[in-house]
């Protein structure tokens, strides 16, 4: 029994060496191929920029719900990086520094944008009544609602929490360094979030109206319904 | 208020204070004893069990959000605008 046991620990520290020996090589790495980027070398700016790309650009989508807008502040992420590299000094991931650069966009492009623009005016389509709806139908339909509901009815500081946690996993250490903010505010903040975006989605009643358009968040699917459908 | 550096083992939990640690159980940010004393509460309370479920698919949903491919490279030459370095 002591023998399975102790068996069991030196896998398990053998396994924690594997994955602290991965995380520094893949460190070490990074900081390699930054200094190339900072010589000059073209290859490892392309090879830098396009492991971040996909990731920085759901960011941004998730943030402002526009996919236009996120194309936008995605590219003038990325230039105000290269121009600012001399001055990443590695003390976080690149990652970090890189998402750190996105928030401030964001933020400045949300101080300018119009006040309407927070009224939920977005059409979203539900299935025909009596009509047995796809998965993929139901699915898809679910995803716009959640970005429906991050970009009209989460104010900003819950969005941004929510975004790096919730869909970006990262940790909160990260969050609070990105978020200018100390950790048990961060924690806090992400609290409050899950819970405005829970009711929000689950018991939301989105009330603005137009002329043309209505928007239809509020009985699109309970959540439970949405589970079944979905096979979880 | 810190909730969990109020609560102690040997009082029960009362049910505000089992739904504001929700958050931090999901991320395993509770110290074990507090863990415990959640789900003893969540055996004992169907109102919470069940706030505690819908807690957690919500989640599940947000966190299954499909990513989306970038429309474009975001690439930039290493030799536009680029500062030049300090010797």
């Amino acid at each position: 029994m002591k023998t399975i046991a102790s068996d069991r620990v030196r896998k398990a520290d053998a396994s924690q060496e594997r994955s602290s020996l991965e995380i520094t090589r893949g460190k070490t790495q990074e900081i390699d191929l930054i200094e190339r980027v900072k010589r000059g070398d073209v290859a490892a700016s392309n090879n830098l920029f396009q492991r971040e790309q996909k990731c920085l650009y759901n960011v941004m989508v998730q943030l402002t719900g526009d996919i236009a807008a996120a194309d936008d502040l995605t590219q003038e992420a990325f230039l105000k990086a290269l121009d600012n590299l001399e001055s990443f000094r590695h003390q976080s991931s690149f990652r970090t520094w890189l998402t750190t650069i996105a928030i401030n966009i964001f933020r400045n492009d949300y101080r300018k944008r119009a006040r309407h623009s927070s009224l939920c005016l977005e059409r979203i389509l539900i299935p025909a009544n009596g009509v047995n709806p796809e998965r993929s139908v139901i699915k898809s339909e679910l995803q716009s609602c959640i970005l429906h509901n991050l970009r009209y009815h989460l104010p900003k500081k819950y969005r941004e929490v929510l975004v790096l946690r919730d869909l970006h996993r990262l940790s909160y250490k990260e969050i609070s360094d990105i978020l200018d903010c100390s950790i048990s505010r961060t924690k806090t903040r992400l609290h409050r979030a899950r819970k405005l975006f829970q009711d929000q989605f689950v018991g939301g009643r989105c009330k603005a109206y137009t002329d043309d358009y209505l928007c239809i968040c509020e009985g699109i699917l309970s959540l439970e319904d949405g589970f079944r459908r979905l096979g979880s | 208020m810190d909730t969990t550096s109020k609560f102690s083992q040997k009082r029960q939990m009362k049910c505000k204070e089992a739904r504001a640690l929700f958050s931090d159980y999901v991320d395993g940010e509770l110290k074990k004893q507090i863990q415990a004393s959640l789900k003893e509460h969540l055996m004992g309370c169907p109102d919470c069990r069940s706030a505690f479920h819908t807690f957690q698919m919500n989640l599940m949903i947000l966190r299954n959000l499909n990513t989306l491919n970038p429309p474009r490279d975001y690439i930039v030459a290493a030799g536009r605008s680029k500062k030049p370095r300090r010797p």
